[in-house]
Order: C-alpha cells, then sequence, then structure tokens
C-alpha cells in the first residue's frame, strides 16, 4: 500500500488558523500572507454518498480544516479514520485506513 | 434615503424551454411585470438582468427587445441568489437617488445546452447533488433527521405545487411521503423527488420604484403579506413616475394561493 498522500495547506502564522485548500492571505481580510505547507492526508469521515458510481465524503482533518474527498467505493463507516492515496492521474482518493 | 416598493411583479412558468429562449423568456416576464405595475419599459431608468448560468444571454440583449431607450443596463450574476442581488442593486439606486423606476429581470435559459451541473463541477466543486447529500447525512448522524422528514418537506412542496400554475412539476393527484421515498434514489438520502430537475430553467422579475405616495392595497411580491395600506386609494392600476400604484393582482401574473 502507497504512503499517505500530502494535502497543500497554509497557515496564518498569527492564530495558527490552518486552511485546506490553502489561501494566499489570512481569512480575516488582513492581506496577512499564510504560510503554505503540506498536511497528511487523513482524518476522521464525518458523512458520505455515492453518486453515480463515485463515492464522495467530508473528511475531518485532525487539526480542524473539514475537506471534500472522493472515497473508494463503500460501504463506507462514519467516524472511522480514512487515509488518502494519491493516483496516477494526481487524484487523491480516500479509504478506511 | 428614498424608500422603495415593488409595484409590479411577473413571471413565466418554470420549465425545459430548449436553449435559446433566454431573451424570449426574460421579455415575456418582463412584459408581465410592466403591466402589472401599468407601466411601460419607457418610465424605466434602469433595468438589472440577472442571470447566474455563464451561457445565458446578457441583459444588454433582453433591454434591446423591449426598447432602445438608452437607459443603463446593469448585468448581474451571483450564483443562486442572482435574482435577489439583482432586485438589491435597484434598491439600490433607487435609495441613492440614481433612479426612480426600475426593472430587474431574473432569467436563466442557456443559448446552447450546457448542463448547470457541468459548469458547477467545471469549477472544481463537487456536483451540487452531493454538497446537499453530504450536508444531510451529516445532519442525519448530528441530529437525527430521518429520510421521512426530508421527504415530508418534498411532500409538502410537491402538493403545494399542484395548485401552482407556475410549477415545473404539478403532479396530478397528491404526493405522499411514501411515494417520495420510493422514487429513484440519486444520492443518498436523496430521491428523484426530492431534487431539483436540473434541466428546468426559471424566471421571474419584479420592477421596483420610489413611491411618492406611501402604501398600496396590494400583496406584496410573491404573495407575501402587504407591507403597507393605501390610505390615498389612489390612481389604481397605474405605476409611473411620480404616481401611487394600488391595483389588483393580474391573475395573468400571479399564481392562485394553493
Amino acid at each position: 500500500m502507497t504512503a499517505a498522500a500530502n494535502l497543500p495547506a497554509s497557515r496564518d502564522q498569527a492564530t495558527g488558523q490552518l486552511y485546506v485548500p490553502p489561501r494566499r492571505f489570512a481569512a480575516d481580510g488582513s492581506l496577512r500572507e499564510c504560510e503554505q505547507l503540506e498536511v497528511l492526508a487523513e482524518g476522521t469521515l464525518a458523512s458520505w454518498t455515492r453518486y453515480r458510481d463515485q463515492c464522495y465524503g467530508l473528511i475531518d482533518l485532525p487539526e480542524g480544516p473539514r475537506v471534500q474527498a472522493l472515497l473508494r467505493d463503500g460501504p463506507h463507516e462514519l467516524g472511522a479514520t480514512y487515509v488518502g492515496h494519491r493516483g496516477e492521474d494526481g487524484t487523491v482518493v480516500f479509504r478506511c485506513g | 434615503m428614498a424608500d422603495v416598493y415593488v409595484t409590479g411583479v411577473g413571471m413565466t412558468p418554470f420549465g425545459n424551454h430548449g436553449p435559446g429562449m433566454g431573451v424570449s423568456l426574460a421579455v415575456d416576464a418582463a412584459l408581465a411585470a410592466l403591466r402589472d405595475a401599468g407601466t411601460t419599459f419607457a418610465e424605466m431608468d434602469i433595468l438589472y438582468a440577472g442571470a447566474a448560468h455563464p451561457l445565458s444571454p446578457r441583459g444588454v440583449f433582453v433591454a434591446r427587445e423591449l426598447g432602445l431607450t438608452g437607459i443603463p443596463v446593469q448585468h448581474v450574476s451571483n450564483a443562486s441568489a442572482t435574482g435577489l442581488a439583482a432586485a438589491h442593486e435597484a434598491v439600490t439606486a433607487i435609495e441613492a437617488g440614481r433612479a426612480e423606476v426600475a426593472l430587474v429581470v431574473g432569467f436563466d435559459s442557456p443559448e446552447t445546452e450546457m448542463p448547470t451541473e457541468a459548469v458547477i463541477t467545471g469549477e472544481g466543486h463537487h456536483p451540487p447533488v452531493v454538497s446537499f447529500a453530504l450536508w444531510a447525512r451529516q445532519r442525519m448522524a448530528e441530529f437525527g433527521t430521518t429520510p421521512e422528514h426530508l421527504a415530508a418537506v418534498a411532500t409538502k412542496n410537491w402538493n403545494y405545487a399542484r395548485s401552482n400554475p407556475f410549477a415545473a412539476r404539478r403532479a396530478a393527484e397528491p404526493v405522499t411521503v411514501e411515494r417520495v421515498l420510493g422514487s429513484r434514489v440519486v444520492a443518498d438520502p436523496f430521491t428523484s423527488m426530492m431534487c431539483t430537475p436540473w434541466a428546468k430553467e426559471r424566471q421571474r422579475r419584479c420592477s421596483a420604484r420610489r413611491a411618492h405616495c406611501p402604501g398600496s392595497t396590494r400583496d406584496g411580491p410573491f404573495g407575501l403579506p402587504p407591507a403597507h395600506s393605501n390610505p390615498t386609494g389612489s390612481d389604481p392600476g397605474r405605476c409611473s413616475k411620480g404616481q401611487s400604484w394600488a391595483h389588483p393582482s393580474s391573475p395573468a401574473t400571479r399564481p392562485p394561493r394553493p
């Protein structure tokens, strides 16, 4: 199994707020530049559904952000740990870790 | 700051009218609103045209059909809030004194076929039904909302639509919760009868103006209760600059209440 993918992110160094996907500036309108970084694609499944043979989910990352995600085929378990892996086309797909 | 009133409303039925119908639909709805207000396009100081779909025609082409009067035409696009944003801009213009009478037209009918879902996913988002389904399932997990609760909302809407001549989908028979739950699953927990038919587009519009005489005896827009009474009772059925505007609803432009 391949290692968990990294997701592009950014952090407001003044407040510690983490943004996934990354923001250039802090959300408060101050135009404070954020630090660009990456976070591990791993978190807890908060919701999921299936639409046209594709599963989709909401993943809560440990540092707070909730990200929309593609999931491998289900069924899936709310509250379980999910890990994202990057495919050859660059798409990150999550599966139960 | 001037008081602002809605003086006329009109709309065309929701439905899939096919590509290339945007200007025609917008003009029909604008005519309904202008007739409801008892006025003409010549009385308008400015036109705000709202369209969310990027392939819907721009407002200048709607204005061109209504009259070559030289008024400013502003095209407004603000996703699902487009119609409201266009109306807000008209209110702001009247409050600021830049216009006395404004026409607001909201419409969406792309010139060529392009599903709205394709527009949204093309911007990097999940299909809208997926986003709403994820939120619904989260709510179900957190608050105990059930599919029956969601179906009850849809059932209420279906049954109100049965008596609305402008509704896109009008069921021949009363709709039950069981029928809504039993329709095709689109994205769990949503079934097809809980979802918007993507092929359908909508149009609605109203004209707004600063009234010199306060109040009206007529209902507010879209069946809302009247905000004022009309103590003057003057000049019913007319809406032009400097006049009051109290008159009964036009059956051609206003659906009967369910």
